[in-house]
């Protein structure tokens, strides 16, 4: 039997719902499970997965994101305005869904990777309980044979963020700057020592290292 | 969908920052705010990318327009047209139209993860040239790949074409960008089908904002007229081969109909698809260079205006002379486009006054999804 998929965006981009729309013989595929909605209003009965992307500014989406907990059986945050704040939000005017309503999971990154949605949406399917990758994104960088940008004097967040990506920043030639957020337990002394050397200016690297939002979860 | 949160945060940050932002302010749109802003960058800093690298912004570009078309045609015209509550529903009803879907969408995304990295917010693009570039195996491996895609964009247009459009006509100003011999998308000056030309530099004192204090969406004419740019824009305004002006006439395609942009849509798709064609051909004949990012010469004001989906999208930026920015100007294709929709749906409105409830909300609905707009977040 279908379950029900509805996607929520709040302040953002879209870019998330657009990566996770992207892909059509995925969507088709998920389309055989889901009955994949947008919403016309906040008036469902009950939904069995809401998606969430983008951070709020206002009480009125404070009231719409816990109606949205209200109605949805799993509620998943996608993305990082709707984890961290995302870029360019401000900290005393900007909460993450977080910060609003008990999150069930988050799919990180700005976009998200559209495999790792696709996959926490088949386990949510079959009940399996998901789980993020806790290494960091370097673990995927060697893997894909890239020369170690903090070795080369070079930016990198690579350390202390999340792995499920496949380093595709460092891949074509940018720095990580950790738009999936942290790993568990993130040696951020260590990173600020290596930075050091590359980027002189302490406000600098506070810069780098918030460059996608409040990365304090 | 509109990021003011991030449109305003640009300010005070650093020239390599600027296009990562940008790309964030409208995710549909995330290539064209990145190509726009890098190339106000150049025209500020003084760099002039090399021909390789314009040519590969160039396929970066096409199939961005590709891709937004093919979208908005697959995911919400198509399934209007043949009564289904959604695009999953193709795959079950429609599996050979499904499957076309599929290989134009595969098409671009191979495009975009060889140039720029991936669709939404790009990675390698950046002022002065590229961080990575594709292998000359891999872009013939594309090209070999290719060789059918032609055939599905000329069954995409066939299918189109069978959509019987609302017939609706009234006056419009288009605008687009204009170059001699080219499809002009990030080159060129901006033309009018009523005679204003004008450099990207130029755009204020042509593009008027008659918006009211606080309207939250500005609208935007040119001088005293209500503006049309996007597909039909560049139909009107370029020169087409004599194949592309017969498949108009004899399609009966009237560009003072709003609803013709459906037409437009899969037309500019035939188009692109023969351009971004030759130039995986050039490219697999002549080896992409791993050429140096082009740095900075001075910092000061540029502009740049390139082509989007949706039309024309403008960027102005002020850079100190450490290379912060200190002030910008964005004109987006939704506040061009946005006087001439809310003029439209009065005039659909009018016409459609004796017809049925049902009919009338149909032809509305339609009106609003031949329109591919992007509308800002309140803020």
């Amino acid at each position: 039997m279908k379950k029900t998929l509805t996607i929520f965006s709040l302040h953002c981009c879209g870019g998330c719902s657009q990566e996770f729309l992207s892909d059509y013989q995925s969507i088709g595929q998920l389309a055989d499970c889901f009955d994949i909605t947008e919403p016309d209003d906040y008036g469902h009965d009950s939904i069995d997965v809401a998606l969430v992307e983008g951070h709020l500014k206002s009480e009125k989406e404070e009231k719409n994101l816990k109606l949205i907990r209200k109605i949805a059986k799993t509620v998943v945050a996608i993305g990082a305005c709707a984890h961290l704040s995302g870029v360019g939000s401000q900290k005393k005017s900007t909460k993450t869904v977080s910060d609003v309503i008990k999150v069930d999971y988050i799919i990180p990154g700005c976009p998200i990777s559209k495999k790792e949605l696709y996959h926490c949406l088949m386990d949510l399917y079959w009940g399996k309980k998901f789980t993020l990758p806790d290494l960091a994104v370097c673990f995927e960088c060697r893997q894909n044979g890239n020369k170690c940008l903090l070795k080369d004097n070079k930016i990198c967040l690579g350390p202390i963020t999340r792995m499920g990506c496949d380093s595709i920043c460092v891949n074509n030639g940018e720095a990580c700057l950790g738009c999936r957020g942290h790993i568990p337990a993130p040696n951020i002394e260590k990173i600020k020592e290596a930075l050091h050397p590359i980027v002189q200016d302490e406000a600098e690297i506070d810069h780098l290292l918030s460059f996608y939002g409040n990365q304090n979860e | 969908m509109n990021n003011l949160s991030a449109e305003k945060s640009l300010i005070g940050k650093k020239f390599p920052e600027i296009p990562i932002i940008a790309s964030r302010i409208c995710g549909e749109l995330s290539v064209s705010h990145s190509l726009t802003a890098i190339k106000a960058i150049e025209s500020a800093c003084g760099i002039t990318p090399s021909v390789q690298t314009e040519k590969l912004r160039r396929l970066m570009l096409i199939a961005h327009i590709i891709k937004s078309h093919t979208d908005h045609l697959y995911q919400s015209i198509i399934p209007e047209f043949l009564g289904l509550e959604s695009f999953c529903d193709l795959k079950k009803d429609h599996l050979e139209i499904f499957k076309n879907a599929i290989a134009l969408q595969k098409y671009t995304d191979r495009i975009f993860h060889l140039v720029g990295g991936r669709a939404v917010h790009q990675i390698s693009t950046v002022s002065g040239g590229f961080k990575s570039y594709p292998s000359t195996l891999e872009i013939e491996s594309l090209d070999n790949d290719s060789k059918n895609i032609a055939d599905s964009a000329n069954e995409l247009l066939s299918l189109v074409f069978s959509f019987k459009l609302p017939n609706i006509a009234r006056k419009i100003t288009f605008l687009a960008l204009h170059k001699r011999d080219i499809y002009a998308l990030d080159t060129g000056e901006v033309w009018s089908d009523t005679g204003e030309h004008f450099m990207a530099n130029e755009a204020e004192q042509f593009l008027i904002d008659k918006s009211i204090a606080d309207q939250k969406i500005r609208k935007i004419f040119l001088k005293n007229k209500v503006i049309s740019a996007g597909s039909l824009a560049r139909l009107k305004l370029n020169k087409l081969s004599a194949e592309i002006k017969k498949t108009i006439d004899d399609a009966q395609m009237s560009f003072e109909n709003p609803y013709s942009n459906i037409y437009a849509e899969a037309i500019e798709i035939n188009i692109l698809i023969q351009e971004s064609l030759e130039l995986l051909r050039h490219f697999a004949k002549n080896d992409i260079e791993d050429e140096p990012i082009k740095l900075p010469k001075k910092f000061g004001t540029g502009s740049a205006v390139c082509e989007s989906p949706t039309g024309l999208l403008f960027y102005s930026l002020d850079f100190d002379k450490e290379g912060r920015l200190l002030k910008y100007e964005i004109i987006t294709p939704t506040e061009l486009n946005l006087l001439a929709f809310k003029n439209d749906y009065k005039i659909v409105q009018k016409t459609i006054e004796k017809l049925d409830k049902r009919e009338q909300a149909r032809l509305i609905k339609l009106l609003a999804l031949s329109y591919n707009i992007s509308l800002p977040r309140d803020d």
